[in-house]
């Protein structure tokens, strides 16, 4: 298990990759000289060859890149193929063959455009787009695979409790899931009927890999044996319709068709009873998800009534059915929509929603929602815009065990102020009155707790943003944003604040430089009563303050060091805390649901070009993740990708 | 539906099939301006032939749009300004304070079905996003750039760009998914989902959560939302609370079960993680062990 750290072997041939890329990165640099601007932003750490999106000559288009992935990771995992901790959650971190292409043919109307990269068998991307027959046949696609380890059981290996620290029922196993989409995209446009579309869309989507089954060490030493999961999941989901489209008009009709299979094998609990004063005995299986489908036909209007108002209706009737049991949920719904603009200055629109959700199953809930809302918004000058809502909704429940009904009213106002092209101010705040909370009605024949409604939502709800974009200068664009909303409950004493505040912005310099940055802080404050137990001797309502924080700090920069030479180094910072205070429970109650979490991410990519036909690849990228409070999940994983681009 | 309903759809489909007359008889208007033809605009703007010719609009099928008339098509019809040799400005300029109303005024012209169906009832119209601020109409178009990237959304919603830096986030910082799989730029739906609702977004990928089951868990299938923050979150899968403190806000806790519970280091160890227990928490075909118990299988 602990592999990684000590895998002598590994560094090495990282170390001289390395080497060697530098070497050959400063070689080409001192023999640098050509034309490559790039003026790229962003702030997602993937490979250039795949991202880079270059001006292009119409006609043929295709290149290669060959090369590898090396990967060193520190960590107490070291499951082989999964990150060390949480580092490199979404990452397989294997040393692998480095492949990639790009190809397209252009010729106009017609296009074909296939871009992959492949990092290893468990982590690769390929995306096309296409226009065929002269844009009769217009289609994108996309083939996806990524591992996905969600091991962060909290308590797992909870130090100095071993009372209740956990054991694992299958040994090196983990809980991770691969996921592979496969989606296509296809629209047919008919060229004897203009403004008519056929649409064949499907996706797929697999899921494979295992769950970890564990149980209180205490337990397992006597009471229980556990084993656990293979996962192995599908999805298929089909679009087919059909639309017309042709001003003032628009007709579509969609009917979809989605399945859900599940091959995998269930948990199971072995319990031994020893004692004979258990009443449990034997294996316990955990219920396989059940194969389920979900049917669907929608049907969709658009008039466009004259220059000013725009009428929309939409409708669906469908069903979810459990393939196992055969029970199934219908589903309706109806919505319409006017837009009406009467006066330059006056935009009106009204929308009314009905949502019919029934449900077959025993003692289980259905849903009737409505919802209305009036929008307008007035424009006194060219510069300003005042909008107003109200938003009326009423949920009925029946059959089910929580709320019956719930009716909210809310408020909305809006101004935006826009100068020029350079300068947006928004500031917009909402309030809602919420009676009867969607939540769970306390039900004992103790009169102190009858009809008690514990509600995660608030009765009356505050909400309050704003937001300024500004470019001072063309090439230049920032972002500051505040979020400030509470949510306030009588009934269980709850007051919940969350505060939001965000700057951003990037700048292109002379010469290419292209710098951006992105700041970003987080509150959330949860103050509440919670009950324990529900029978009168033993109730107690304790108040357990709950608080949440992120800050997160992104920054970069595009540095075309000379004309064959371009470094992008990024840095990244988050850091993230979750606790509740246990007074009123107990001291050391909270200690194992602590989150103080550390991530550094840096990613240095470098694009050198050769020669003509030749461009050489680097990128680093350093995943680092410590939690002060549950080190278990701390990690670190550093990748070099390098590779040799060949132009066709 | 009720007839109530059924008699409210009929009236919007009545008025909807009426008034477009008089947005036909605005439709004669071009005729009577006069237009000229694209090859007419090339003899002044003829840079212009090379700047629009890889653009997407150039691009379009016979069957989709007639090309000698796609200069008069966003900018109206150029008889007059040809004739005054640019003395009488074109109708739709695109430029200064007219931006704002040429766009609106142009490209729903031709845009009223496929993604755009819904736009004129979208937050982002409503918000007075011009079609402009995302999409560059004298750009090359590029086959390559497969349609909004989520770095462009993130210039105007660096705050919900932010959230997937948190701990626990969907891979869209990693490039395995865009912000346009889950929202449609120019949608009607309440936050221009892609779906009728939240929970219909979430179970095109989380299929296995959708049931029904027998023993349903009754938030589950309300909104997805009442326990996940869809972007990111500081806590395990997504949860915008930590498990315990999440399970609480509508649960009492276990004392009744187990009295032992008074005890502070036995609460512990049920306080940290219920799913560890309650495994199957999104719904189960299977009752409890014993009495009232649920999800525990």
């Amino acid at each position: 298990m602990k592999r990684a750290r000590n895998n002598g072997a590994r560094r090495i041939l990282m170390l001289m990759a390395t080497l060697c890329a530098c070497a050959v990165i400063w070689t080409a640099w001192a023999a640098a000289a050509d034309d490559d601007e790039n003026k790229r932003i962003g702030y997602l750490p993937v490979i250039p060859f795949y991202d880079a999106i270059e001006q292009y000559s119409h006609g043929w288009d295709f290149s290669i890149l060959v090369g590898g992935a090396f990967v060193d990771e520190e960590g107490t995992t070291g499951i082989p193929g999964l990150s060390a901790g949480r580092a490199a959650e979404y990452s397989g971190v294997e040393n692998s063959p480095l492949f990639g292409f790009r190809m397209m043919r252009d010729s106009g109307k017609s296009y074909s455009a296939v871009k992959n990269i492949f990092l290893n068998k468990k982590d690769f991307l390929t995306e096309g787009n296409s226009s065929m027959f002269g844009r009769v046949l217009i289609s994108k696609s996309r083939l996806n695979k990524y591992p996905h380890r969600l091991d962060n059981d909290l308590a797992a290996d909870w130090a100095g409790q071993t009372f209740y620290s956990l054991q694992a029922g299958s040994e090196g196993m983990d809980t991770v899931v691969d996921v592979t989409q496969a989606y296509r995209e296809n629209h047919i446009k008919l060229p004897w009927l203009p403004g008519t579309t056929l649409y064949a869309d499907i996706n797929t989507l697999w899921r494979s890999g295992q769950r970890q089954a564990r149980t209180l060490n205490h337990c397992s030493s006597c009471h229980v044996s556990t084993t656990g999961q293979t996962l192995k999941q599908r999805i298929w989901d089909l679009r087919l319709g059909a639309e017309v489209a042709k001003a003032p008009y628009a007709v579509r009709y969609i009917h979809r068709y989605r399945y859900f299979d599940d091959a995998s094998q269930a948990l199971s609990h072995d319990y031994v009873n020893l004692y004979g004063n258990f009443q449990l005995e034997g294996v316990q299986t955990f219920a396989a998800t059940p194969d389920s489908s979900r049917v669907s036909d929608t049907g969709a209007a658009r008039v466009d009534l004259g220059t000013s108002a725009t009428a929309l209706v939409k409708m669906s009737r469908g069903y979810s059915a459990n393939k196992t049991t055969g029970y199934r949920i219908d589903s309706n719904r109806f919505s319409g929509i006017l837009a009406f603009t009467p006066m330059p200055w006056l935009r009106l629109k009204g929308r009314y929603d009905r949502l019919d959700w029934d449900n077959d199953v025993p003692n289980s809930a259905s849903r009737t929602t409505d919802r209305f809302r009036g929008t307008g918004v007035f424009r006194p000058v060219r510069e300003l815009r005042l909008e107003g809502s109200y938003a009326w909704e009423k949920v009925d429940r029946t059959g089910g065990t929580e709320v019956a009904e719930t009716t909210t009213k809310s408020y909305r106002l809006k101004g935006t102020y826009r100068p020029d092209k350079r300068m947006r101010l928004t500031a917009a705040w909402r309030h809602a009155d919420v009676e009867d909370p969607f939540g769970r009605v306390l039900r004992n024949s103790f009169s102190r707790i009858d009809g008690v409604l514990l509600s995660p939502f608030g009765t009356n709800e505050d909400e309050f943003n704003a937001m300024l974009t500004y470019a001072p200068f063309t090439g230049t664009s920032t972002t500051f944003s505040y979020r400030w909303s509470r949510s306030e409950n009588d009934s269980v004493n709850l007051s919940a604040t969350r505060k939001q505040l965000t700057a951003a912005g990037h700048v292109v310099m002379g010469g290419g430089v292209v710098l951006h940055g992105r700041i970003f802080w987080y509150n959330n404050d949860v103050q509440r009563d919670v009950y324990l137990g529900v029978l009168a001797p033993l109730l107690e309502i304790v108040d357990v303050p709950y608080e949440g924080s992120g800050t997160s700090l992104q920054f970069g920069i595009s540095l075309p060091l000379a004309d064959r030479l371009v470094f992008r180094p990024r840095y990244g910072y988050t850091k993230a805390e979750s606790s509740f205070d246990d007074a009123g429970l107990g001291s050391g109650v909270a200690a194992p649901s602590v989150i103080d979490a550390t991530i550094n991410r840096f990613t240095m990519e470098t694009d050198v070009k050769l020669a003509e036909r030749f461009d050489l690849l680097a990128v680093y990228i350093l995943d680092d993740y410590s939690d002060d409070s549950q080190p278990l999940h701390d990690g670190t994983v550093h990748w070099v990708y390098s590779g040799l681009v060949f132009k066709f | 539906m009720s007839s109530k309903m059924k008699k409210l759809a009929l009236a919007v489909f009545a008025v909807g099939m009426a008034i477009p007359t008089l947005a036909l008889s605005s439709l004669g208007l071009s005729q009577e301006l006069g237009e000229i033809g694209s090859s007419a605009c090339y003899d002044c703007h003829d840079d212009m032939k090379e700047t629009m010719e890889p653009t997407i609009h150039w691009r379009l099928g016979e069957h989709e749009a007639n090309l000698e008339r796609m200069c008069e098509a966003c900018h109206g019809p150029g008889s007059a300004h040809a004739d005054s040799e640019g003395e009488t400005p074109i109708l739709y300029t695109f430029k200064g304070e007219n931006l704002e109303r040429d766009v609106n005024s142009t490209c729903v012209r031709c845009h009223v079905g496929g993604t755009t169906m819904e736009w004129p009832a979208s937050a982002h119209a409503e918000a007075g996003v011009l079609c402009t601020e995302c999409h560059k109409v004298k750009e090359p178009y590029k086959p390559f750039d497969l349609g909004i990237k989520s770095a462009m959304c993130s210039e105007c919603h660096a705050d919900q760009a932010s959230l997937f830096d948190l701990p626990s986030h969907h891979p869209v910082r990693e490039g395995k998914m865009h912000c346009v799989d889950c929202h449609n730029p120019h949608g009607a739906e309440e936050v221009m989902l892609k779906a009728d609702s939240v929970n219909d977004l979430c179970f095109t990928c989380h299929a296995d959560k959708e049931g029904p089951f027998l023993y349903e868990h009754e938030p589950v299938t309300e909104n997805c939302l009442t326990c996940h923050n869809a972007k990111g979150a500081v806590n395990n899968n997504l949860l915008e609370l930590d498990e315990a403190t999440l399970c609480l806000r509508c649960h009492a806790g276990h004392e009744d079960v187990h009295p032992r519970l008074n005890s502070a280091t036995l609460r512990a160890g049920y306080m940290t993680k219920c799913t560890r227990c309650h495994s199957q928490i999104h719904g189960s075909d299977l009752s409890g062990f014993v009495g009232p118990s649920r999800f525990v299988r």
